[in-house]
């Protein structure tokens, strides 16, 4: 239900504390191991979950993503397991937000109808899909609205003010800011003009912003909670994943996100 | 139906801009761009410039004389692409959008390659123009066409091999979007087909369409009227679309593309995209793709490296769609077939690509009556295939036969 996104964000604004969404690749390194992970970093006090769709041809993704991607896809991960995940999440007791997030054509396939059906009934709260324009955002956030669902706008540094503006007044409970030109992937520095320009984007918007692409320390999240909604880290927890065993992944990821939930303090 | 695509960049459902957000400005940019450029006097007439004088067109229409004889049916016409300077349609476009891409202020040029004859051309006019050039290529196509990347390096370009995926076009295609994401501010990506976001499926379009304008004058001077059938390889659709477009209100000239079957459709590997895919979303634009039933896309085979591509412009299928035109498929084998048929008969080498449009004018000729005519749309040249057909041939290869 979406409406646990809206009363997130109230209350994270209440207490002027930034949200923490990690991103969970479906079927990285296994479905079992993205599963702990998942339940790792609520455990660790995320306030939800971006639970990413392997696709074949990954277009907004940097390296990372991509080999996370290949080797989730090689496992025959089917689109049908991100419900069988948000499932298995619920069952576990975990309330917070879970969002899909997924390329455009793999929703087209399963059908937008067939798709915010099944995401409700399982559990999920709504869905990013980064290619899908906001020029054809509002036939299908109806169909997701009809079932409590949100559908995050995406805004990016080179966003004109009308697009940023038309983003904003969808109605959404948060917009995805993507932080810099480019790819997903971890990233040494912040961009250079990130906290002037959240500064400014925040001062002109009434939706919370979230912040994504190219966090990948504490530190990093830390400076960017405090000018912003919201911090997502993708990339960055995956490397983590990647040099750690399968058995040991859910307490490295729970470990990771536990300094991220107390960088945001 | 010339009025497609629509502002929004459909034509009938296909098509749009399926990018994401931080490219969006990159397109609102190239529209504007674009739609001062085409009615400007000054453009229109450099580029019928570089075309006449450094491209060489207009391209021959050469009448197949010995097929013509041999087939005893329709009398087929080759519209001579492969006579282009780079050896394909491929230029056309580059000229176009080289063109363009200076009259934006851009410095640095990205663009995807298959077989390497669009990167071959990009690093041509990147070369003549003084721009920095980056192609991306499959590292399976790099290795199945060595040649091309060697002259892509001997114009200057730089090439990079992708590994990720199938290693073939679609993925040097996601890697150049993932590039132009990147460094969308100071680079211009130029595409190389009929594929991609709106407005890249008309530009192409509209620098291609040369091919059409041309082949319907000289074929009215050679016949003194409209050609009966048209026969282009199709994958994403460029050199098609360029010989189809300017006939298409033309409702009494047939259309015939012609997709790569590879070891045949009923096999899982193929190009044959239109017959074989369904709707969906493939680098930006929404089309027929050969996916999976859940949307993975699917991998594709054809022994010419230009036809592996498992989407297709959109253009192609509303065309499709609206049965303005017929797609059809042809296997690698029968390719290769015509590949020796042309060279043995007419003494012209043509590109893989462009021999399965052969193919299948040859199979329709016969059926035709004497006074009706076919153009073959020759795309490209084929001694970039020379080592392919080598492979595929080897000693089985005997000369002095017809």
């Amino acid at each position: 239900m979406s409406r646990a996104l809206y009363q997130a964000f109230r209350s994270a604004r209440a207490k002027r504390r930034a949200l923490f969404l990690p991103y969970i690749c479906l079927g990285y390194p296994t479905y079992a191991a993205s599963l702990q992970s998942a339940k790792a970093a609520l455990k660790a006090g995320a306030s939800g979950l971006e639970l990413g769709v392997p696709f074949s041809d990954p277009i907004a993704d940097g390296p990372t993503l991509q080999k996370a991607t290949q080797i989730s896809l090689n496992q025959g991960t089917k689109f049908a397991d991100v419900f069988r995940m948000i499932g298995d999440i619920r069952k576990a007791g975990f309330k917070q937000p879970l969002l899909v997030m997924s390329y455009l054509n793999l929703v087209e396939q399963m059908g937008w109808f067939r798709f915010a059906e099944v995401l409700a009934i399982k559990g999920g709260d709504g869905a990013i899909i980064p290619d899908l324009p906001l020029e054809q955002f509002s036939k299908f956030r109806r169909i997701l609205i009809q079932k409590n669902l949100a559908l995050i706008p995406f805004i990016s540094p080179t966003s004109s003010p009308d697009r940023v503006k038309k983003a904003d007044v969808q109605g959404a409970p948060f917009l995805y800011y993507v932080s810099v030109t480019g790819v997903t992937g971890a990233r040494k520095t912040l961009a250079p003009d990130l906290l002037v320009s959240l500064k400014n984007l925040r001062g002109k918007l009434k939706t919370p912003v979230v912040v994504g692409f190219g966090i990948s320390t504490p530190a990093q999240a830390g400076l960017v909670g405090k000018a912003s909604d919201g911090v997502i880290i993708a990339s960055a927890l995956i490397q983590i994943m990647s040099k750690t065993k399968v058995s040991k992944i859910g307490k490295a990821v729970e470990s990771f996100c536990r300094k991220v939930v107390n960088a945001l303090r | 139906m010339t009025s497609l695509p629509n502002s929004h960049g459909y034509f009938g459902p296909y098509g749009g801009q399926y990018v994401p957000e931080t490219l969006m400005v990159a397109l609102r940019e190239l529209s504007q761009a674009y739609s001062k450029a085409r009615n400007d006097r000054k453009f229109k007439r450099d580029l019928r410039t570089y075309l006449t004088e450094y491209s060489g067109r207009p391209t021959p229409l050469t009448f197949a004389a010995n097929l013509t004889a041999k087939y005893k049916g329709a009398r087929i016409y080759l519209k001579r692409e492969d006579l282009n300077h780079t050896g394909a349609h491929k230029i056309n476009n580059c000229l176009g959008q080289i063109l363009l891409a200076k009259r934006m202020g851009k410095k640095r040029i990205i663009a995807e390659t298959g077989a390497g004859q669009h990167g071959v051309a990009t690093a041509t006019v990147c070369a003549l123009f003084g721009l920095r050039c980056e192609v991306y290529m499959g590292e399976e196509d790099v290795r199945r066409q060595a040649l091309n990347v060697f002259r892509m390096k001997l114009l200057g370009a730089q090439v990079h091999p992708v590994t990720s995926g199938t290693r073939t076009l679609k993925d040097a295609m996601s890697e150049a979007i993932r590039d132009w994401v990147t460094n969308v501010r100071n680079t211009y990506y130029l595409i190389g087909s009929t594929a991609g976001p709106h407005p890249y499926p008309m530009i192409v379009r509209d620098f291609q369409r040369v091919i059409g304008e041309e082949a319907r004058r000289q074929m009215i001077k050679a016949e003194g009227k409209l050609p009966d059938l048209l026969v282009a390889c199709v994958n994403g659709g460029s050199n098609a679309i360029g010989l189809f477009y300017p006939f298409i209100k033309d409702k009494k000239v047939k259309m015939v593309g012609v997709e790569a079957a590879g070891d045949g459709v009923k096999t899982k590997r193929h190009a044959a995209t239109m017959e074989k895919g369904k709707p969906g979303v493939l680098h930006g634009s929404f089309s027929y793709v050969l996916q999976s039933p859940e949307g993975q896309i699917a991998e594709t085979h054809s022994i010419s490296a230009g036809l592996d591509y498992p989407g297709v412009g959109p253009e192609h299928a509303w065309l499709k769609d609206t049965k303005r035109a017929v797609y059809v498929s042809v296997t690698d084998q029968q390719a290769l077939e015509a590949f020796q048929i042309l060279a043995r008969n007419e003494g012209i080498l043509p590109a893989l690509e462009s021999s399965h449009a052969v193919y299948q004018a040859l199979k329709i000729a016969p059926r035709m009556s004497k006074s009706s005519t076919i153009i073959v749309n020759l795309s490209g040249r084929g001694d970039k295939d020379v080592n392919t057909v080598l492979e595929r041939l080897g000693s089985n290869l005997t000369g002095g036969k017809r």
